[in-house]
């Protein structure tokens, strides 16, 4: 009896260990995707390391992993690729100078857009038009019109 | 298999396309040459000439198929792109399976376009039809001179080597047999906008008598651009073997920028029609999405980018076709500076909240979508020639600017067609939103609680999927039954006629509800999927998102060019059978892993096999939910839009025979 508790003892000892090391490889691997999607593939087209089946890839995913098994955070290992292959290896671009424009478009397209939009519509219901005198030739006239008896 | 008979053959093309050459360049000339020298009659030059390039391409095309077919390997084009082994399918498809052939099934279609313009505007614009064929000839003209000087598929080689090599193995796929000749009809088909406006602004051509021609040859040329965009999409799913169907790869925002543009075009010209304004944006509208037509063909036809769709090309290419859009797109946007604004607007905004401004928002946010898209696109190869400075604009960029763009546009969606001409009232208006938004809040509180805490976007998304699906609902239903209290019709009945009745409208509903089912495809499979990359032996069991993958072993098979490995996988769940394969085609190097998927409505196994090692195979795995939404959606929007169109070939007869001219009908 004496040993049967032991055991369950030293069983509900061990079990937290063993599920820590396991939860633990697996947020390795959801950090890892997590990281890989966030960086090109360097020898493919348009493609993160996440879902790219070149052996670069894979390569550089094993290194992900062991980096993170090592300990370091996510943001090191993403400075520690910039650092090898230059802003390119980011599939967004990050925000300085060269990439600022990117980030600042969308936004100022909007505002402008939107403005120029807002504007014209004020204006034109502001100052409603004339109504122009019809510069159809009278035979385009008469045809606009036997269309519209025809409807 | 060289016989004589093919060898006259492929010459015979040769010449059609030399002569097509020069009469694309008289049907460009003669309006104007009839105008110089007095002699108005030269005109008919242009519209005859029309049918006779389509015919002339039409035998440069079968030449090329026919020399394709019969191996016939002293043609350049042949060698490179199909061999004995190829099956006949994929032979004729070689047609646009390389770059020199692809080329030449661009200016077939534009041909094709420019005979139908000229078949369909013999009776109802015939004072300026001359004209148009003339901008259509010059386009023409321009695309045979690249053919024929910088990438001929005529071209002869000698001595004629015993047996070509292969077809791209990535686009031997049904798929990819379907999708450029559907994208090119798309991106060719706004060139018949195209040239009307510049047309338009040639002769003054007044707004109304035209804009409604265009509007029906921009829908037809938007479904077919659609349908590549989705069958595109479809392939890349389907063959490419990454899970996934969208990478915001930049050959696909090429085709994207057009689509965008031409959506806003196909709603601003609802609003000319019905509220005689906006003459100048729409032209201007027509403009840029033809030039973003162009400029798609010359992002991925001259080298540019590098990607599956990229086949090598020479430099020269590049630079005509860089220096033919920007001739083409000079003077298209110089005329319209010049004489944009030949017809003012004959009405007046009443109100900031009215249909009208709706569609301007539309518009609005659909040209920020593009220019955004554009720029992500285009700014890394600026950085790169202009300070070598290399970046990269991935999907994780796009998909954080554009989806609260697409977020945005739904909202419009939803309140769009609510909002009456003119005047919205603002107490009908809030009245017919009520319900709508309480479907809307209440679905993404459902979704928000049960599904995806983590993901803003998934409530937000299907929130407004449920707004816009109601608001539509309850606009068909109000509809319906005032039409009920009006005819004392039964609510069948009612539906049938007021549906029937409508089509114009209720084509752009249907339209709308499958951009919704799209929508819904694109969270499930964008925000839920799962993968997994193992490696497994025969007889594991993967575990993934409550589906369970039993890993049965290996199979060589073989193809008629290929030998492939092939993985046998069961779904324990519903004991479907996945058969990826890694295939080896005849004379390539290259690996080509092809997924095999079991799909259900809600979801899609999709299976990858790779390399080997010490017995266990590497197996990729992923769980997409909701793919078939997309497909189906996609299906759903083409309906649509047959539907709405189909309203044209109904009024079409009495229109005809009360006049030789028809103005624009709404």
């Amino acid at each position: 009896m004496r040993r049967v508790a032991a055991l369950v003892v030293l069983w509900a000892w061990l079990v937290p260990c063993f599920a820590a090391t396991v939860v633990h490889e697996n947020g390795v691997r959801r950090q890892e995707i997590a990281i890989a999607k966030k960086l090109r593939c360097t020898v493919c087209q348009a493609e993160s390391l996440a879902v790219s089946q070149a052996g670069i890839a894979r390569d550089m995913r094993k290194l992900i992993r062991q980096k993170l098994r090592a300990g370091e955070t996510p943001a090191q290992i993403r400075a520690y690729f910039v650092q090898r292959y230059g802003d390119y290896i980011l599939l967004k671009p990050p925000f300085d100078p060269l990439g600022a424009i990117l980030w600042i478009w969308p936004f100022a397209l909007a505002a402008a857009f939107g403005g120029v939009a807002v504007a014209v519509m004020r204006r034109r219901a502001r100052a409603p038009m004339p109504p122009s005198a019809p510069e159809l030739g009278p035979e385009d006239q008469a045809r606009v019109e036997a269309l519209t008896r025809q409807e | 298999m060289i016989s004589g008979v093919s060898l006259n053959l492929i010459e015979l093309g040769h010449f059609a396309a030399y002569l097509a050459f020069f009469v694309a360049i008289t049907q460009a000339l003669a309006p104007l040459a009839g105008r110089v020298f007095k002699r108005p009659g030269l005109r008919v030059l242009s519209v005859n000439a029309a049918p006779l390039l389509f015919l002339l391409t039409t035998i440069g095309a079968l030449s090329i198929v026919y020399s394709l077919l019969t191996n016939n390997f002293s043609v350049l084009y042949v060698v490179n792109n199909s061999n004995t082994h190829l099956p006949v399918f994929y032979k004729i498809a070689a047609l646009w399976g390389g770059h020199r052939g692809s080329l030449f099934l661009w200016v077939w279609i534009l041909t094709g376009y420019t005979a139908a313009v000229a078949y369909h505007g013999r009776s109802r614009y015939p004072d300026r039809l001359a004209v148009i064929m003339a901008v259509q000839g010059a386009l023409i003209a321009g695309f045979y001179g690249l053919i024929l000087f910088l990438s001929d598929p005529f071209t002869r080689v000698f001595p004629i080597p015993p047996q070509g090599q292969n077809m791209n193995p990535l686009l031997q796929d049904p798929g990819m047999v379907i999708h450029p000749p559907m994208l090119y009809m798309g991106y060719v088909g706004f060139s018949v906008p195209f040239a009307f406006a510049v047309t338009a602004l040639l002769t003054n051509w007044r707004s109304e008598l035209w804009i409604g021609h265009t509007r029906r040859w921009a829908l037809f040329g938007w479904g077919f651009l659609t349908a590549g965009i989705i069958f595109g999409a479809w392939w890349s799913y389907y063959v490419l073997g990454w899970g996934g169907y969208w990478g915001w790869d930049p050959v696909e925002n090429a085709s994207f920028m057009p689509w965008l543009m031409g959506t806003a075009l196909i709603h601003s010209i609802s609003v000319q029609e019905r509220r005689r304004m906006l003459h100048t944006w729409n032209i201007f509208l027509i403009i840029t999405t033809f030039a973003l037509s162009l400029l798609g063909t010359f992002l991925v036809r001259s080298g540019v980018l590098a990607s599956v769709h990229t086949f090598s090309a020479a430099p020269g290419q590049g630079i005509y076709l860089l220096t033919f859009m920007v001739v083409v797109l000079t003077l298209a946007f110089g005329l319209f500076l010049i004489k944009g604004g030949y017809q003012q607007a004959e009405e007046s905004f009443v109100s900031p909240l009215s249909r009208e401004s709706m569609f301007i928002w539309n518009n609005v946010i659909f040209t920020i979508a593009c220019a955004s898209v554009m720029l992500g696109t285009l700014y890394p190869l600026f950085l790169q020639a202009a300070t070598g400075a290399r970046i990269t604009v991935g999907p994780p960029y796009f998909d954080l600017v554009m989806v609260p763009i697409f977020l945005v546009m739904l909202a419009v969606m939803a309140i769009g067609p609510l909002v009456s001409w003119r005047k919205a009232n603002l107490p009908k208006l809030r009245g017919r939103l009520v319900a709508p938004a309480i479907a809307g809040v209440a679905l993404a509180a459902v979704v928000a609680i049960f599904w995806a805490p983590v993901y803003w976007t998934a409530p937000v998304a299907v929130g407004l999927v449920a707004f816009v699906a109601a608001s539509i609902i309850g606009n068909v239903a109000r509809a319906v039954s005032q039409r009920r209290k009006q005819h004392h019709e039964g609510a069948w009945r009612a539906f049938t006629s007021t549906v029937l009745g409508n089509r114009r409208h209720y084509g752009g509903m249907i339209v709308h509800m499958g951009i919704l089912v799209i929508t819904i495809g694109l969270v499930g499979s964008g925000l839920f999927k799962t993968s997994k990359l193992v490696m497994m032996a025969p007889g594991d069991v993967l575990h993934l998102a409550h589906e369970r993958v039993r890993f049965d072993g290996t199979r060589n098979v073989r193809g008629p060019d290929y030998n492939a490995v092939e993985g046998r996988l069961t779904v324990l769940n519903n004991g479907a059978k996945l058969r990826p394969e890694q295939r080896v085609f005849f004379g390539s190097p290259m690996k080509v892993e092809r997924p095999s998927v079991n799909s259900t409505l809600l979801r899609d196994v999709y299976v990858d096999i790779g390399d080997h090692q010490n017995g266990k195979w590497e197996i990729h795995l992923f769980i997409n939910p909701l793919v078939n939404f997309i497909w189906t959606g996609g299906g759903i929007v083409i309906a649509g839009l047959a539907f709405s169109l189909s309203d044209y070939a109904r009024r079409r007869k009495p229109v005809l025979a009360a006049s030789e001219v028809v103005a624009s009908q709404s």
